[in-house]
């Protein structure tokens, strides 16, 4: 899973969905990491910097051991070529292989094996 | 009567969706079948290009694939210069998918439950034979509308306003067309259906087009396509196509069929007739049949032997 899909998904949890509080999902554990060298798309990525989370993004890529993100995304991003490099290092080419997400509003817990996030619910939960 | 009973038990045999849940059907065997088989491929490339192009992204976008599969749909997204994330049921699909570096991110979700995004992440969506699965009730606490609401309902959310999703799919009659475009309008989607081929009844498809809040201005639904036809060369140009309230059922009900047994046995003048010949190799010519050419010969008796 790499960290922008990261930045896009939110609890399954029906409860959640209706209180709009299943975002983000705290990345708790995280086992295997894998660092991809995927193709860097400025059009692509300008285009996404309004949609982004970023502050969830800052929790995730420290999860994953990258510390050094700017606290806060600059103003005139889209013109920063340095700052959108680091942004495309962390959005497009971490990929969580391994690892556990969580809900922090209901405590429900969502794994990822093999880069794929588990989003299915229980019978009991839907 | 026997003959119809038959080939009606067949024809649901033939429909994977009455056999077992998606989730268990696209097994290991199944999954690895969609990697090898250069015919399903083509079919899925073809239906992808054509979903792409009736949305008409003018720029590269962020794009949902739903019932992503192995990620093949996906590949022809990324060649087509988008990103995308998958969402399918099936596990087995997707560890193929990541084994055969599908270029896209794939999660395991079920299309019933909602798709679960935060809102207005995605440019557009597009899936390729995934919607006919939600019509089905083949466990207890799947119910057809409930799944079908929840799942319109949360993508709406997750579109961005005036985008489109495009949903190819594989409808059971005209009814499950109905169900699914009365769920999508009620979640607030203006709701289309394109029909390509609609003459033949093999390469016949159904096109779902769902607009998120108002459509854009400058665009405009390519009409169906024609046997024959292909959609490269094709300008934006084309009629509006035709809406879903006139979508007539492909399956004759019984009393149609009745009516149609009584003409042919005698009381009908015109059968083979010269007329009525011409009107077959029309219809089959239209639906893609090769047939021999007409000639003053077509439809004349043949002399009688001794």
């Amino acid at each position: 899973m790499k960290l922008l899909t990261h930045n896009m998904l939110t609890c399954a949890i029906p409860d959640c969905v209706k209180k709009d509080a299943g975002f983000p999902l705290v990345i708790t554990e995280v086992e295997e990491l894998e660092n991809e060298d995927n193709e860097f798309n400025k059009n692509f990525l300008v285009r996404m910097l309004p949609r982004l989370e970023y502050a969830a993004l800052v929790d995730a890529a420290a999860a994953c051991g990258v510390e050094d993100m700017p606290e806060e995304m600059p103003e005139d991003a889209e013109e920063q070529e340095e700052f959108l490099q680091a942004l495309h290092g962390v959005l497009n080419n971490i990929d969580v292989v391994k690892g556990t997400m969580k809900c922090e509003n209901c405590g429900r817990e969502y794994p990822i094996t093999n880069k794929v996030p588990h989003m299915l619910l229980n019978e009991d939960e839907v | 009567l026997l003959s119809s009973l038959f080939s009606l038990t067949f024809y649901h045999r033939s429909r994977p969706e009455y056999q077992k849940p998606p989730e268990f059907f696209y097994d290991r065997k199944e999954a690895e079948s969609y990697t090898t088989s250069s015919r399903y491929q083509e079919i899925q490339r073809k239906m992808t290009e054509r979903a792409l192009h009736l949305l008409q992204l003018n720029e590269p976008g962020m794009l949902l694939d739903v019932g992503c599969g192995t990620g093949f749909s996906g590949d022809v997204i990324t060649d087509a210069g988008h990103e995308w994330i998958g969402v399918d049921i099936s596990k087995d699909m997707i560890d193929v998918g990541i084994e055969r570096e599908a270029s896209g991110d794939m999660t395991l979700t079920d299309m019933g439950n909602g798709m679960h995004f935060r809102a207005g992440v995605f440019d557009g969506v597009v899936s390729i034979s995934a919607l006919q699965w939600l019509c089905n009730a083949d466990k207890k606490v799947n119910i057809p509308k409930r799944r079908l609401n929840r799942f319109f309902d949360s993508l709406y959310k997750c579109m961005c306003t005036g985008s489109r999703g495009v949903f190819q799919f594989y409808p059971d009659g005209a009814k499950q067309i109905e169900l699914i475009t009365s769920c999508a309008t009620r979640n607030g989607f203006n709701v289309e259906v394109v029909i390509d081929y609609p003459n033949s009844t093999r390469a016949k498809k159904f096109y779902l087009v769902l607009f998120a809040g108002r459509p854009n201005s400058s665009y405009q639904l390519p009409r169906g396509l024609e046997i024959g036809e292909d959609f490269y060369g094709e300008g934006n140009n084309g009629s509006s196509s035709s809406s879903s309230n006139e979508i007539q059922s492909g399956s004759m009900n019984a009393k149609q069929k009745k009516k149609r047994r009584g003409r042919s046995d005698g009381s009908d003048r015109d059968f083979k007739s010269r007329d009525w010949i011409m009107k077959k190799k029309d219809r089959q010519r239209k639906q893609g049949k090769s047939v021999k050419r007409d000639s003053k010969y077509s439809g004349r008796k043949r002399r009688d032997k001794f």
